[in-house]
């Protein structure tokens, strides 16, 4: 029995030695390191969850939306920023600014509205640091009802472009709007005040002469765009479409097709002394028809009475590098009767 | 007077000798203790960077997203002591506190990556001549990661209401060219983290901001 003590003892030394030689062999070749599961996993922190009351709606109508922030045990997290912002057409009525804190129960509610027929995105985030977003799509289906002007005051659309900004969309803008008349052989293409009045009411007779009959100038009226473009591409435009938002002098909005511009071109990149490189951009606006004229995609006349309406202009066009690229413009234009009987 | 027999003397030898043989196992292979820094040392762990130290961050920034991510950065000063072996380091360990919070942050490493050089070359060491290069050398990394920075504000609710001060608690690991583990001493460093809701005075409607 003792004897096979020591047997036992004296092997286990023998084996504990061995192993201790092995280990200790100075094998260069040792110390790999994978890193498998030595750091905090951040999923394990909390989480951020969006859920939207209704996904599909008609343009016009508006849904709520919870943002709800939890922590690593399930709590609510009171106090911690939200920031939110949609793709273009679909309206971020409230937060309007984009951007609340959670309340006590760690929770932030807000409301988007339908603008235009589409899908579209709406995102929501945590501030930096904090690392997490959602995302949600909201359809939008047609028709758009008559008098439906937008949700004034919304916030929103500017996600999307797949980068936290889009360069371009900086770069490119509109720097003037110009109103002319289409075919006015006088003056020709492209000329005249480019005063931002449309003349709805043809008077057709300028002389006083009882024998003959002098009408007034009366044409489609086309909008020029002046582009500046700041970017180191070209930029080129081929789609233009408006909204006026009071069309009738009644307060009904008019959305238009987009339709294709007159001169489909592209706006140069910035020149090399750092100038912008420039294009005026020519598109349709009224048409003459018996009786006044009609707005592009309008199916009524324009009334003789005198109002002036915001007018939002879009551009759309594609860069060099095949981006879209949009810009936009809004002015106020006058509506209604003048005596241009001097040209 | 009493009569040892050899079979006594046996046993006691081999128990001496497992008991020796089982110590040296676990104190040896030239493991022993690093914690003072003595052989491989961290010198120093800096917040933001050695010409821009930082002392305050916000909990959270609004603006940034897509160009930042909210992680604190450092600088850590390594300095190898041992002579004729150079060091591989492979990791940064982090551990957090903050004073008077019921629950603390988690601990997290994080992959780092310097070669240190011998503290001198002479003797009969086998490393080839001007291997590893300087046996100090400075790691650019963070001292809070942004895997914290997350967990700091999604569990503001149970930490102290901003701002506090976070002590980083740092060592580095790594392999000496013998293959053996090592460690550094640890160091701690605080920071400041300030509340990211700001309150700022209103300004009455048609009044200037100031």
């Amino acid at each position: 029995m003792k004897m096979n003590r020591i047997r036992f003892l004296a092997s286990l030394s023998v084996t504990v030695i061995a192993a201790t030689l092995v280990a200790c062999s100075g094998n260069t070749g040792g110390g790999e390191d994978n890193g498998n599961g030595t750091g905090f996993d951040p999923g394990d922190a909390g989480s951020l969850s969006f859920t939207l009351n209704d996904a599909d709606m008609q343009v016009s109508e508006s849904t709520g939306f919870i943002v709800a922030v939890k922590d690593a045990s399930g709590n609510p997290v009171p106090d911690i920023r939200i920031t939110c912002d949609t793709e273009v057409g679909l309206a971020l009525i409230e937060p309007n600014d984009g951007s609340q804190v959670t309340d006590g129960g760690g929770l932030m509610s807000g409301r988007l509205g339908c603008e235009q027929i589409g899908s579209f995105r709406v995102g929501c985030r945590l501030p930096v640091g904090a690392g997490r977003r959602e995302f949600a799509t909201v359809s939008c289906r047609g028709p758009i009802p008559n008098g439906f002007s937008g949700f004034p005051n919304a916030g929103g659309g500017g996600l999307g472009g797949g980068s936290g900004e889009d360069p371009l969309n900086d770069d490119v803008r509109v720097v003037g709007i110009s109103l002319f008349d289409f075919g006015n052989v006088e003056s020709g293409f492209g000329s005249g005040t480019g005063d931002l009045q449309i003349d709805t009411n043809r008077i057709f007779d300028c002389d006083d002469s009882a024998t003959t009959i002098t009408p007034e100038d009366f044409f489609d009226t086309v909008i020029g765009i002046d582009v500046e473009n700041f970017a180191a591409q070209a930029v080129n435009f081929s789609k233009l479409s408006f909204r006026v938002a009071n069309s009738d002098g009644a307060g009904t909005q008019l959305n238009s097709a987009e339709f294709a511009l007159i001169n489909s071109d592209e706006v140069p990149g910035q020149k090399s002394d750092g100038s912008p490189g420039t294009k005026r951009f020519i598109g349709f606006m009224t048409k003459v028809v018996s009786g006044g004229k009609e707005l592009v995609g309008a199916s009524s006349v324009l009334p003789s009475d005198n109002w002036i309406s915001n007018v939002t202009f879009r551009l759309t066009g594609v860069s060099t590098s095949g981006d879209e690229v949009t810009i936009t413009k809004r002015v106020a234009i006058a509506f209604g009767t003048y005596d241009r009987c001097d040209g | 007077m009493r009569t040892i027999s050899f079979s006594s003397v046996k046993g006691a030898a081999a128990k001496a000798l497992a008991v020796g043989a089982i110590a040296g196992a676990l104190f040896g292979c030239g493991s022993a203790s690093n914690d003072q820094g003595t052989s491989f040392t961290l010198v120093d762990v800096v917040p933001g960077t050695t010409e821009n130290p930082l002392t305050e961050v916000p909990l959270s920034t609004t603006d940034g997203d897509g160009t930042t991510t909210g992680a604190v950065r450092g600088v850590y000063t390594l300095q190898n002591n041992i002579a004729r072996q150079g060091i591989r380091v492979q990791r940064i360990n982090l551990s957090f506190f903050i004073e008077g919070s019921d629950v603390q942050p988690p601990s997290t490493t994080l992959a780092a990556g310097a070669v240190l050089g011998p503290v001198e070359q002479t003797g009969d060491g086998s490393l080839p001549p001007g291997f590893g290069g300087a046996s100090s050398k400075v790691v650019s990394s963070f001292v809070v990661p942004v895997e914290i920075m997350t967990w700091l504000n999604l569990n503001r609710a149970q930490l102290p209401e901003p701002p506090y001060t976070l002590t980083i608690d740092a060592s580095v690991s790594g392999v000496t060219t013998a293959g053996d583990g090592i460690e550094s001493n640890s160091f701690a460093t605080l920071i400041s983290i300030l509340p990211d809701v700001v309150i700022e005075p209103s300004v009455p409607e048609g009044e200037p901001a100031a």
